[in-house]
């Protein structure tokens, strides 16, 4: 049998119950993804007919209640899987483009926070945030070819403003992060309760980097969650 | 946008990007390093640009003198671009290549490393 598989309005497949299973292996296909054929009538979880695909009951004695080992995992309908870069490959790619790639990272990120909490002013806040440093550095670069031709009073009153609208920009970009921050845990303790918990003090100096380290161990539990689905 | 059309539109714009190096090599319109700008230490990516032109004329040694560090570096980010672009193309939902967390902590290292001893 073949099925579909739909994400986010996106549709994908058709797949053989093989093909779900390695994929959910290798994580292209979230168990929380929804699947249908053509022969059913709605769709389901992928986990439901993964599980079912793996749950053979095995021959019980006559009269003999069925227990299972362990409760079958209870998947939620949740959004699409975070991106799941490595955090160190993010920190090196960061490193080799002067820290523009994480600016490009945090919009990733803010994106993929935004399909998860479409409510939330995440990503206006990051966008917000990656203009004003363009807008700044430009503007920057300007002064500093510039500002030689200054008189002295009006350099340091030009220096000075400058400073405070850098200083402004970092307070618009801390509260990106702890809005982030905020986004993540309410939505790792409601829709998908993991029980997630976030260091302020990290959010502070590491922001989407240390975001990053976090999905990437959700991403590997999933995994190894798929990998070792119980079997009944 | 679907992942396949992010990928093309991104391989779009890195050979838009790669032809506009090619024709112009400097231009005061290609971003400065903000960490040198506002710190005046040379970070790991510092002159990769640069690097990347002298390349596309064909001077390695150019290129080595640039940012030796990058120019090692390519062949490897070569590699898992063109990886993400051929996930990213396919029907399945797109998920970034796996990398040995070890290479990636050595590389991270390395470039810390070359951080320092660039900056001595």
């Amino acid at each position: 049998m073949l099925y579909h598989v739909t994400r986010n309005g996106q549709s994908y497949g058709p797949y053989t119950l093989e093909d779900l299973s390695r994929y959910v292996a290798s994580g292209n296909i979230q168990l929380t993804d929804m699947a249908k054929s053509d022969e059913m009538a709605e769709w389901v979880t992928v986990a439901s007919l993964v599980n079912a695909e793996v749950s053979v009951p095995p021959p019980q004695a006559p009269y003999a209640p069925v227990q299972p080992a362990y409760a079958a995992p209870a998947y939620p309908a949740v959004g699409e899987a975070p991106p799941n870069m490595n955090w160190v490959l993010v920190l090196v790619l960061s490193f080799f483009t002067c820290s523009i790639f994480m600016f490009v990272w945090n919009l990733i990120l803010a994106a993929w926070v935004n399909r998860i909490a479409p409510a939330s002013k995440v990503l206006i806040l990051y966008i917000a945030v990656t203009v004003g440093w363009l807008v700044l550095s430009i503007a920057g670069k300007h002064y500093n070819v510039h500002y030689g031709s200054y008189a002295h009073a009006q350099f340091h009153a030009e220096s000075a403003s400058f400073s405070l609208l850098w200083i402004c920009w970092w307070v618009l970009k801390l509260f990106a992060r702890f809005t982030m921050r905020n986004e993540l845990e309410r939505y790792y303790n409601t829709v998908e309760p993991i029980g997630l918990r976030l260091s302020g003090v990290m959010t502070f100096f590491f922001g989407g980097l240390y975001f990053q380290y976090h999905l990437n161990r959700i991403t590997e539990m999933k995994r190894a969650m798929a990998y070792g689905a119980p079997r009944l | 946008m679907t992942s396949r059309g992010t990928a093309h539109a991104t391989l779009a714009l890195a050979l838009g990007g790669l032809l506009l190096l090619a024709v112009h090599p400097v231009s005061r319109f290609y971003p400065a390093c903000p960490i040198y700008e506002h710190f005046h230490v040379l970070c790991p990516g510092c002159g990769a640009t640069r690097a990347l032109a002298a390349l596309l004329r064909g001077d390695l040694a150019a290129a080595w003198r640039m940012n030796a560090l990058f120019l090692l570096a390519l062949p490897f980010l070569a590699w898992y671009g063109v990886r993400s672009f051929r996930l990213a193309v396919q029907p399945e939902p797109f998920v970034w290549p796996r990398t040995s967390s070890a290479l990636l902590y050595v590389c991270a290292s390395m470039t810390l490393l070359f951080t320092v001893v660039r900056n001595l």
